[in-house]
């Protein structure tokens, strides 16, 4: 920071370097101000905003979003991204949701299941399926050397392929798999009563698996080689870090997350489509972002991730209550993004 | 515990595994490539400081811009004769109804 403001020669007086200083805050800052603005502004239009139940509903509906920016944020640490994240989630959500279906639905994918199945059959299955995506991802980044951006586009497109197919396999054609069993939606969509408020079941799972994600991150040799090859791949393999074999480990963490978001979100909307998953990878990325989780590689916090999410599912909320118009609330979203990348380039750039 | 002539091997495959790295790396710089996004980045601070302003005013413009075009298309859809300026409660509730329909929904 001070190396920037050397550069440009402000601080010439004491004045000038106060001025600088509080030009820096307002600048690295600058984001937040904003969002602090919008929700003054909804909380001066609708007090009620600020209510706990409505807290747990912003949480509820960020969870599974947050579940998958937990898995990408590791790839994003690597100085990578995840691109196909959303439509893996789509495909992994179709396996779930086609598996319970309630058995006296007639139209049900799987009529041979006269019997409903335990719920963590499908889970694992929705795993495994988020594990052997992500594999191929790390196989191309880590093995062939491939630019994450490309493979994982590669394989969005081929999640969304096999997702498309899985759907108009059905007897009935490509209708949305639906009709659930009521035990996986109450297992998803339940709430403990806390008195003051209800506390969704979905925001117990994204903290049970933040902390086992901060667990990995902080605690363990992947988390540690992960920030180190983020951070300066040359010295981590030179000190004798198995580059591919982190990589890969980062990938199936992130793969088993993208399988147990997916089961929660076939849960939570009960309804699976070709769409599902849509644009989520794009979010998770975004609230990483937002969440200081750095490009240049290295850095990043699971509390930073979890803040970018919810502030995300914030400004979503707070652009609905005040009546903006759907479109123009692409465009302010993606100005949000811009400008969070364009503080983390200055940050960067400050640094060096 | 490494005996010195197990030490002095590591420390040879080390070395040799060094230089090759350098190698590697002296030679990716040549082509230009890097590693890292940022590293192509030669926009200056100012620039950056622009595009952060820029962004945060468009950002308030457009929400400022969309809660007017809101409320005036509320006035202009639910104003009833005396109660100009007022939304009109039916369709409050309807909204409140639709936001409802929207969080359960996502």
């Amino acid at each position: 920071m001070e190396k920037s403001l050397k550069s440009t020669g402000e601080n010439s007086g004491p004045e000038e370097t106060l001025w600088s200083k509080w030009k820096e805050w307002l600048l690295n800052y600058s984001l937040y101000i904003i969002l602090g603005v919008l929700v003054i502004g909804v909380v001066a239009a609708e007090p009620s905003f600020l209510s706990f139940s409505n807290l747990s509903k912003i949480m509820a509906q960020a969870s599974t979003r947050g579940i998958l920016a937990l898995g990408v944020a590791g790839m994003i640490v690597y100085t990578g991204t995840d691109l196909s994240a959303g439509r893996i989630l789509g495909f992994c959500a179709a396996i779930s949701a086609s598996l319970l279906q309630s058995v006296t639905y007639a139209s049900r994918m799987y009529p041979g299941i006269t019997e409903p199945l335990p719920l963590i059959v499908p889970l694992l299955l929705s795993i495994v399926a988020g594990m052997v995506f992500c594999s191929v991802n790390a196989f191309g980044f880590a093995v062939l050397r491939m630019h994450p951006f490309i493979i994982s586009l590669g394989t969005q497109l081929i999640a969304y392929g096999s997702l498309c197919l899985y759907i108009d396999s059905q007897a009935s054609g490509a209708q949305p798999l639906a009709s659930l069993d009521p035990r996986y939606i109450g297992v998803v969509n339940g709430s403990f009563d806390l008195g003051f408020m209800n506390l969704p079941y979905l925001v117990v799972y994204l903290i049970l698996c933040a902390l086992a994600m901060w667990v990995i991150w902080n605690k363990t040799t992947l988390g540690k080689n992960m920030f180190a090859i983020g951070g300066n791949p040359e010295a981590a393999a030179v000190s004798g870090v198995n580059l591919s074999r982190n990589i890969f480990g980062v990938y199936l963490v992130a793969g088993a997350l993208y399988g147990i978001a997916a089961f929660l979100e076939a849960g939570r909307v009960q309804s699976v489509t070709t769409s599902t998953g849509l644009n989520y990878d794009l979010d998770a990325i975004s609230a990483c972002v937002i969440g200081g989780v750095s490009f240049t590689g290295g850095v990043g916090t699971i509390p930073g991730v979890l803040i970018g999410v919810t502030i995300l599912q914030v400004i979503n909320y707070s652009l609905y209550y005040l009546g903006v118009n759907a479109y123009l609330q692409y465009i302010i979203k993606g100005l949000i993004i811009i400008m969070a990348v364009a503080i983390d380039v200055r940050k960067y750039i400050a640094k060096k | 515990m490494l005996s010195p002539e197990d030490f002095t091997r590591r420390l040879a495959v080390i070395e040799a595994r060094e230089r090759e790295l350098d190698k590697r790396e002296k030679a990716a710089q040549a082509k230009g490539l890097r590693h890292n996004l940022y590293e192509r980045v030669t926009v200056s601070v100012r620039t950056l400081d622009v595009v952060i302003v820029v962004c945060a005013l468009l950002i308030l413009i457009l929400v400022i811009a969309g809660v007017m075009q809101g409320r005036s298309k509320t006035k202009l859809t639910s104003g009833t004769p005396g109660e100009a300026g007022f939304a009109d409660p039916f369709v409050v509730i309807a909204a409140k109804e639709k936001m409802k329909e929207w969080l359960s929904q996502g």
